[in-house]
């Protein structure tokens, strides 16, 4: 039996689950769109063609993927909330895992709708397609939100169902089991709520075509500082100040780090200043052992070798000491030229750079407040949020690529496009250890330093804390920071699939693991820097050779290796 | 149509002024366009020609000076005038993932039109432009001028009565664009409107009854093209545009970017 062909000259019916919320919310919305004159029956029509769109573009974009985005946020949130609640099960034993389970559920599902919807809400399109209809902008508008709100319902559904499946085996209490759904839809409402009415006024002030750039810091902005308003509540329940102090989150990274003053021996300063020295050594070892394991095998360049050589000349025009720099650490043209394209950015991106720093140290600063906190009590709050900013901008300082993607004046974005690269894992290379030398060194000198002077050598801890969040988040973002190149074909949502999830994830395990193992050897050994290091310095070693020799293909549309040449057949080859 | 409608110009501007900070665009414009004409608005790059259409459009909201357009006030009644006109944009996008059919039904829908005239009625325009073969194709996989002639039928599928056109023959193969050279022409012997912005001269000659010209945002000339060419003696309309639109720094300009490319 066939199936039945669609009628061309009929809307079509999105299908899935999101759409059924969709039509949820215009339905049950209507009082409200006809109270602030939104057309009902071109809302439904808009939305219903919004949800036919995402689900298309979702379908090519995964390449068959069939994963959906949602399901990859309800995966992270969920497997989050679950290793928490099973932790504090075997530890504590109480029913604060609900609480804690509202909180996660809250921020992660926040952080999620924001970080992947947002996108979802304002499409500086829909004007430019739809302008010319008698259609108000307020009806456009409203269908962003219901279409949004359809992904936030679905999410809520998803979250709630985690702490509703574990509620029959951690706790006999049933009032969890009608409060988590509750909470989680609340959240899920005012985060969506939050984030339409900030885009729209984000539209509305900078116009649409600037409207990439600036929602980029927006989001940023709204995802930290949501984070940060639920840390520093200030009269946390019991159930939570029970939670967070307890030492069960002593072991756990980077807070253990924070605690090694008390474990390690000697004075405390010392034993801070060797805790830094280790942090940096984990740094040193994991970031490029990161970029080598979960990088993706192959890189396509947009445009053709031939192309590319047309128009070298004047494109990098490197400061001599920084080029000398780049000189000794890069050992072929390729990462050169990678070195080139990452100084070039920081030189010519200065303003958006600036900009994107101080706002997100400004709104990430108040999210690190407790973590600064916890280490002083006694330090003034306006201090502690300073320095929990100056933490930060080294930790952001990693991200440079992600920010200079929206830039709203690329000039840096062409810098290469005409290059003759052939390697392209190279120049991603060599990039990377660009915007480690330029942007990211100095960062972290200049916050330890202004650090140091302000609040004197206590701060060496919380250096230790910025070097590994530094490290945990950029072995998060490493895989992504490659699809930043403006030659190569740009990040799809199929790079952010559990493939390449999973080799972060057991690299921040690994980070756990890590952190362990050095507390016990200061615990148990007399100088255990002493015997640390030494497998630091091996490690380094191993990574630094593994990052190194990691070949690329030649690519390109016109090349040979046009077909993605999988790296190690490419090594093997060689 | 009632008779005091007839009479309604269908375009009006009275000392429309449009500024961006300190910089006025279009300065003082007054020009009034009848019904059943085909208007060619001409103008170099950046004379204010677009700015002029999106303030009809609606698309603008605070100018100086007096606009209509079919007697209404585009700041207070854009969306009674988008019902009433067809626009075709110089830079339109398109939502890439629906099919030709699909976008046809969402424009027929915000337009309110039938569902059953609109399939005619896009059906009939789809063939005229050789597009019908494609109705189930996804526009992400249209060339450039068959968007163009998509664009074209979107606006006029609600049979407007004014039609504002911003360069509508670019990515048109030479049938195509000779196609709707003569549609223009036959919809203004109906008495449809057309307010036809572009650079290709030639093509305004052909097809505009009037022509407006605009030189940093001041009309420099208007009449038909028999009437300016006779004034200034113009041999073309490019003859004609380059007199009262040159600066005098071709040649400097042009050596400028010679010299460059040493």
């Amino acid at each position: 039996m066939g199936t039945k062909a669609r009628d061309p000259w009929s809307l079509p019916q999105a299908p899935g689950v999101t759409a059924w919320f969709a039509n949820l919310g215009v339905t049950a919305g209507r009082p409200l769109w006809r109270l602030i004159g939104v057309e009902h029956t071109t809302l439904a029509t808009l939305v219903r063609l919004l949800c036919t769109i995402d689900t298309r573009r979702s379908s090519e974009q995964q390449a068959g993927w069939m994963q959906s985005l949602i399901a990859i946020g309800a995966f992270k949130s969920g497997l989050f909330v679950f290793l928490i609640a099973w932790l504090l099960r075997t530890q504590v034993g109480t029913d604060a895992i609900y609480a804690l389970q509202f909180v996660q559920t809250f921020a992660l599902c926040a952080l999620v709708v924001l970080n992947f919807h947002a996108d979802a809400l304002v499409d500086g399109d829909d004007m430019r397609i739809l302008g010319a209809t008698p259609t108000p902008a307020r009806t456009v508008y409203a269908s962003r939100c219901v279409f949004m709100g359809a992904h936030a319902a679905l999410l809520a559904a998803l979250c709630a169902f985690w702490p509703l499946a574990l509620g029959p085996i951690l706790t006999k209490d049933a009032w969890p089991l009608v409060a988590v759904p509750l909470i989680a839809g609340c959240a899920l409402a005012a985060a969506v709520g939050f984030v339409a009415l900030s885009h729209t006024l984000l539209v509305m002030t900078v116009a649409t075509k600037r409207y990439a750039s600036a929602a980029l810091l927006v989001r940023t902005g709204l995802v930290c500082g949501l984070l940060g308003v639920l840390q520093v509540l200030p009269r946390k329940p019991e159930w939570l100040r029970a939670w967070w102090d307890h030492p069960l989150r002593e072991w756990l990274p980077p807070t253990s780090f924070m605690h090694w003053g008390p474990v390690l021996r000697g004075e405390a300063s010392s034993a801070q200043a060797q805790a830094l020295v280790l942090a940096s050594a984990c740094c040193a070892v994991l970031l490029p052992l990161a970029v080598a394991l979960t990088s993706r095998r192959y890189l396509r360049a947009l445009h053709s070798t031939e192309f590319r050589s047309s128009n070298l000349a004047t494109t990098v025009e490197d400061r001599g000491w920084l080029a000398r720099i780049g000189d000794r650490l890069c050992r072929s043209a390729s990462e050169r030229a990678g070195f080139g394209y990452a100084s070039a950015l920081a030189r010519r991106e200065k303003p958006f750079l600036r900009q994107a720093l101080v706002m997100s140290a400004a709104t990430v600063g108040g999210s690190m407040l407790p973590l600064v906190g916890l280490q002083h009590e006694a330090m003034p709050q306006l201090a502690r949020g300073a320095l929990a900013g100056l933490v930060f901008l080294a930790v952001v300082a990693v991200g440079i690529f992600d920010v200079a993607r929206f830039t709203a004046t690329p000039q840096a974005r062409w810098v290469f496009a005409a290059a003759p690269l052939s390697d392209l894992i190279a120049v991603h290379r060599g990039a990377l250890l660009g915007v480690l030398v330029t942007i990211w060194l100095p960062l972290q000198l200049l916050a330890v330093a202004l650090a140091v002077v302000f609040f004197g050598t206590e701060v060496w801890i919380h250096a230790a804390v910025a070097l590994l969040g530094s490290c945990a988040f950029t072995l998060w973002w490493t895989p992504r920071f490659q699809y930043y190149l403006p030659f190569t074909e740009p990040f799809s949502w199929q790079d952010n699939s559990l493939r390449n999830m999973l080799p972060a994830l057991a690299m921040l395990a690994g980070v756990g693991l890590l952190t362990l193992a050095v507390g016990l050897v200061f615990a148990f050994v007399p100088y255990g820097a002493l015997a640390v290091l030494p497998c630091a310095v091996a490690g380094l070693y191993f990574a630094w050779g593994r990052f190194r020799s990691v070949p690329g293909p030649i690519a390109g549309p016109t090349s040979k290796s046009e077909t993605k040449t999988p790296l190690r057949a490419t090594a093997r080859a060689h | 149509m009632g008779s005091a409608e007839v009479l309604t110009p269908a375009v009006e501007l009275r000392g429309f002024t449009k500024r961006y900070g300190e910089r006025s665009v279009v300065n003082a414009v007054d020009l009034v366009v009848q019904r059943g004409q085909i208007v060619g608005y001409l103008g170099r790059n950046g004379a204010g020609k677009s700015t002029t259409i999106k303030a009809l459009m609606g698309f603008l909201d605070a100018w100086e000076g007096e606009v209509r357009v079919l007697g209404l006030d585009p700041r207070t009644q854009a969306k009674e005038i988008k019902a009433r006109v067809g626009y075709v944009p110089e830079n339109a996008a398109l939502y890439e993932q629906l099919t030709v059919a699909e976008h046809l039904l969402l424009v027929a829908r915000l337009f309110a039109l039938d569902a059953t005239v609109a399939r005619t009625r896009a059906e009939s325009l789809l063939a005229g432009f050789d597009l019908l073969d494609r109705v189930d194709a996804r526009i992400g996989s249209l060339s450039k001028g068959m968007r163009q002639k998509l664009l074209i039928t979107s606006a006029l599928l609600h049979a407007p009565q004014v039609l504002f056109l911003d360069e509508p023959l670019s990515g048109l193969d030479a049938h195509a664009a000779v196609l709707v050279k003569k549609l223009l022409r036959a919809l203004a012997d109906q008495g449809w409107t057309i307010f036809y912005s572009s650079h290709a001269l030639d093509v305004v000659q052909q097809v505009c009854d009037r022509i407006i010209i605009l030189d940093e945002g001041k009309v420099v000339a208007a009449g038909t093209y028999d009437e300016l060419a006779r004034t200034s003696g113009a041999r073309n309309l490019e003859g004609l545009f380059t007199q009262l639109t040159d600066r005098g720094d071709e040649e400097s300009r042009l050596a400028s970017i010679l010299q460059g490319l040493r």
